[in-house]
């Protein structure tokens, strides 16, 4: 069965390579440019994991990750952020998110981040 | 002044001269007064005694003298009775011519009657002149006149009234002297005894009168018999005499006042009266007291003289003293010697001198040192001024620079009643501050530093800084404001461009942002340059399954990529892309906080170890040898470590050295390059000097170096954050302090400067 990947970023060349990489990789990716966006569509169709920006116009992606959990509460989420010394709030550690699951821009190297979505599907 | 009310309420003082006058006049005064008067009193009394009694002893010896020269006549006719008792009857003739004899002998005697029993003259004796007139008196009946009846019956010597003469015409007496039946008459003449009077008045200023017991006169000593009264029974001093004896008194006659002294002559039963003019027998009295009373006045002239001489000589210093001590007020110390007349004055004026000379040389040292302080004040490129809160926040004082500060006058700065034109020109954001500020240092007396802006003249607004100070009068409530204003624009702005740099380099400021935003494009280029590899890449499915779908052969696609270098290209793309994302993570780590690799650290050890690097960094070695510097190390015993990050330290280090390195090679290769270095403890830091002796920087690179994207270096040799970064190591993380200084040739020294009081915190 293809693994659901929700790819949100506000930044396109971002969001688009991203997609493309992990489609490569048999994830079967939808993206969004905003939270709001991403809402409708989890609102619409189950994912399986959610690779969120944080800085995104409108709401940001930290607000947005527990209003996704509520949704679907199996859905698993890693952060993909610009921002520098981010730390975890204690509301996303609730959620079950570790410090490993989010990942700082620029990646030099895509494959650290499908080796991190497939960690975490892989969790039980 | 403030006392003028008191001394106007109490009674004014009096003069002192005056009181003095008044004093030396009256203790003088009074007693010879005194003494005049009683002395005049008794004097007078008893002078105007002496003169009475002086005239009642005139008038005894007068009528002594009278009554001798009565007894003459009285004498002769005494003997002539002897004679005639002893030879009764027979004398017959010749009794007639001893009869004349005597009367002719006998001055007094005008004629001689013998009368007899029947009063019928007998026989008369006359001078030779009269002695055809004998016939008329003889057998003349006498014998009814009174005084010869008195005479018979009393048989004594009795004295006639005055009457006339029938002989001579003239106003006569007469002297009966009984013998047994007959009876001796002897007619005296008048004239002869107003002849005697005059002769005793000879030389004198008295008059004498002998008047007969009716007051009728009988003689007179006036030269002129005219001017003789005829009858002075209507004297009281006559009739008092009569009936009381002896008497001596003033009296008026005739409008004139007389002292007169009566007298009783025996034998005729007369008075006699010795008078002088009253002015003239108290002559001798008025002009002893005229003589007195002069010499009273003389006296009293003369008192009253040095009375007011010696009054003046204490008062005039006085006076003087006063217009001199106003002259003092008035800050006049030429003093003119004063003359003083008494030794204690001469003291006072001593005194007097010397507290004026003492006032002068304070005053010129006050003026000295409020001349220094007006040209300290004056000098200072600051506004100092006093503000008189009291005084209706009067500008007491304000030096010259407000001038160029404010580029208002001084004048343009007055406190009215509902304006305040200082503080109207503050900028409005910071007025509400100011006056805070103000009232809260006024009330809890403790001075105040405040920074705003002020609108220039010109309409620019600068930058004040204020330091000031309320000062409180002895009842403590607020009397002034002392204060100086700076002018701190260009030093604020200065701070400005600081702090703003150092906002780009914090937390959640610029720098974070703009890596965040730098950060994302990055990633946008580096994930589609990963994926253009990953795409082209010919192991994979999906790309083969593409690539015969669209009938390329990527084998051949692969050849031609690298034969052109493509591959080779965007990797290049991807090497830069990750440089750039190394460079913003490079910022960003200084901006975060964390103190976490903070500890202990022997400063000696960490510059030994930064030196280390240096002479094995790789891009230092390329240009040059870091082992051909001459490094002269000199570290302070015992120095306590310092708790910091020594991986930030030595960076900071490893930064100057390398900075120092390049700037002492490019200035030239062949010199004998040196870095000295000292770490040394002060003032609970411990300090690093490194000095090189590479070219040195003018003044304006000096004060830039630590500006961030500042560099003096070629483009692309730096980029201008290195030295920015140190500083903010050392300052913002360290709490310490980094200072340049250089001068140009010679080479430049960096201090940088660790608190150890932060490190004992901390550990």
């Amino acid at each position: 069965m293809q693994r659901r990947v929700l790819v949100i970023d506000d930044e396109a060349s971002i969001r688009e390579s991203l997609t493309e990489f992990l489609e490569d990789f048999e994830f079967q990716v939808t993206s969004a440019a905003s939270a709001e966006e991403a809402l409708e569509m989890l609102n619409e169709q189950p994912q399986d994991i959610v690779v969120a920006d944080l800085r995104l116009p409108g709401m940001s992606g930290d607000t947005m990750i527990p209003l996704a959990h509520r949704l679907q509460p199996n859905l698993r989420f890693l952060i993909h952020t610009g921002s520098v010394g981010y730390h975890l709030s204690e509301e996303l550690t609730r959620l079950g998110m570790q410090p490993d699951n989010v990942m700082f821009k620029p990646l030099s190297d895509m494959m650290v981040l499908v080796n991190n979505l497939e960690n975490l599907l892989s969790r039980p | 002044m403030e006392n003028s009310d008191e001394s106007n309420s109490q009674r004014a003082p009096g003069s002192l001269r005056r009181s003095l006058l008044l004093s030396l006049a009256a203790t003088t005064l009074i007693p010879l007064t005194l003494l005049a008067v009683v002395v005049l009193y008794f004097m007078t009394e008893r002078a105007a005694e002496d003169v009475s009694s002086k005239n009642q002893l005139l008038v005894s010896t007068i009528s002594g003298q009278v009554e001798l020269f009565l007894r003459a006549p009285e004498t002769s006719l005494i003997n002539l009775r002897n004679l005639y008792l002893s030879h009764q009857g027979s004398l017959g003739h010749s009794f007639q011519e001893i009869l004349d004899a005597m009367a002719e002998s006998s001055q007094l005697l005008e004629s001689i009657f013998i009368i007899d029993r029947q009063g019928v003259v007998t026989d008369v004796g006359l001078p030779q002149k009269n002695r055809n007139l004998r016939a008329e008196f003889e057998r003349l009946s006498l014998g009814h006149l009174s005084f010869i009846m008195a005479a018979r019956q009393q048989q004594q010597p009795v004295w006639s009234d005055t009457f006339l003469s029938i002989i001579t015409g003239k106003t006569s007496l007469a002297l009966a002297i009984p013998v047994d039946d007959d009876i001796i008459v002897g007619n005296i003449n008048i004239a002869l005894i107003n002849r005697f009077l005059k002769e005793l008045r000879q030389g004198r200023l008295v008059e004498s009168t002998i008047v007969d017991r009716h007051g009728e006169i009988i003689a007179c000593s006036r030269q002129n018999h005219d001017l003789c009264p005829s009858n002075l029974w209507n004297l009281p001093l006559i009739r008092t005499a009569a009936y009381k004896g002896a008497t001596t008194e003033t009296y008026e006659y005739r409008g004139e006042t007389f002292l007169g002294s009566v007298a009783r002559i025996d034998g005729p039963n007369w008075f006699i009266l010795v008078a002088q003019s009253s002015a003239t027998a108290y002559e001798p009295v008025r002009r002893t007291s005229l003589f007195f009373i002069g010499a009273f006045l003389i006296t009293f002239l003369v008192v009253l003289l040095v009375a007011l001489l010696t009054s003046k000589r204490i008062s005039a210093p006085l006076s003087r003293f006063a217009r001199q001590a106003r002259a003092l007020a008035d800050g006049d110390y030429d003093l003119q010697q004063l003359t003083p007349g008494y030794a204690e004055i001469a003291v006072l004026a001593d005194d007097f001198q010397h507290m004026a000379s003492r006032i002068s040389e304070r005053e010129v040292a006050v003026k000295e040192s409020e001349e220094a302080y007006r040209t300290l004040a004056e000098n200072l490129p600051a506004i100092a001024y006093r503000l008189h809160i009291a005084d209706n926040s009067r500008l007491q004082f304000m030096n010259q620079e407000h001038r160029t500060m404010t580029g208002f006058e001084e004048e343009n700065f007055k406190v009215s009643t509902d304006s305040s034109p200082f503080e109207e020109k503050i900028h409005p954001d910071d007025r509400q501050d100011f006056s805070t500020t103000i009232k809260g240092a006024i009330s809890g007396r403790t001075p105040f530093t405040q920074e705003y802006r002020f609108k220039h003249a010109n309409g620019e607004f600068r930058t004040f800084y204020e330091k000031g100070c309320p000062v409180y009068d002895s009842k403590g409530k607020i009397s002034h404001i002392d204060g100086v204003i700076f002018d701190v624009t260009e030093r604020k702005q200065a701070e400005d461009i600081i702090l703003q740099s150092e906002k780009m380099l914090t937390v959640g400021g610029l720098a974070a942002g703009m890596a965040h935003e730098i950060n994302n494009p990055l990633a946008g280029i580096l994930q589609n340059c990963q994926l253009i590899r990953w795409r082209l890449d010919a192991t994979q499915t999906k790309n083969l399954q593409s690539a015969k779908e669209t009938g390329v052969d990527l084998l051949q696609l692969q050849q031609y990529l690298q034969q052109r270098n493509i591959l080779q290209m965007l990797d290049a793309i991807r090497d830069s892309g990750q440089r750039a994302a190394r460079i913003v993570e490079n910022i960003l780590d200084f901006s975060r906080k964390s103190q976490k690799d903070f500890s202990p650290q022997n400063i000696p050890e960490l510059i030994e170890k930064s030196l280390e690097l240096a002479r094995s960094d790789y891009n230092l070695h390329r240009e040059f040898d870091f082992r051909n510097i001459e490094i002269n190390c000199h570290f302070d015993d015992n120095l306590p470590k310092v708790h910091c990050d020594p991986a930030q330290i030595q960076q900071v280090l490893l930064n100057i050295f390398k900075n120092g390195a390049q700037a002492m090679i490019e200035h030239d290769k062949n010199r004998r390059h040196q870095f000295q270095i000292r770490s040394s403890q002060q003032q609970g830091m411990i300090c690093i000097e490194i000095s090189d002796n590479g070219p040195g920087m003018p003044a304006d690179v000096e004060k830039r170096v630590f500006e961030p994207f500042f560099t003096t270096k070629k483009v692309g040799k730096g980029m201008g954050l290195g030295l920015s970064v140190c500083y903010f190591i050392i300052t913002e993380k360290h709490h310490g302090s980094m200072k340049v200084s250089s001068t140009p040739g010679e080479g430049t020294k960096f201090t940088i400067c660790l608190p150890l009081l932060l490190s004992a915190e901390q550990s």
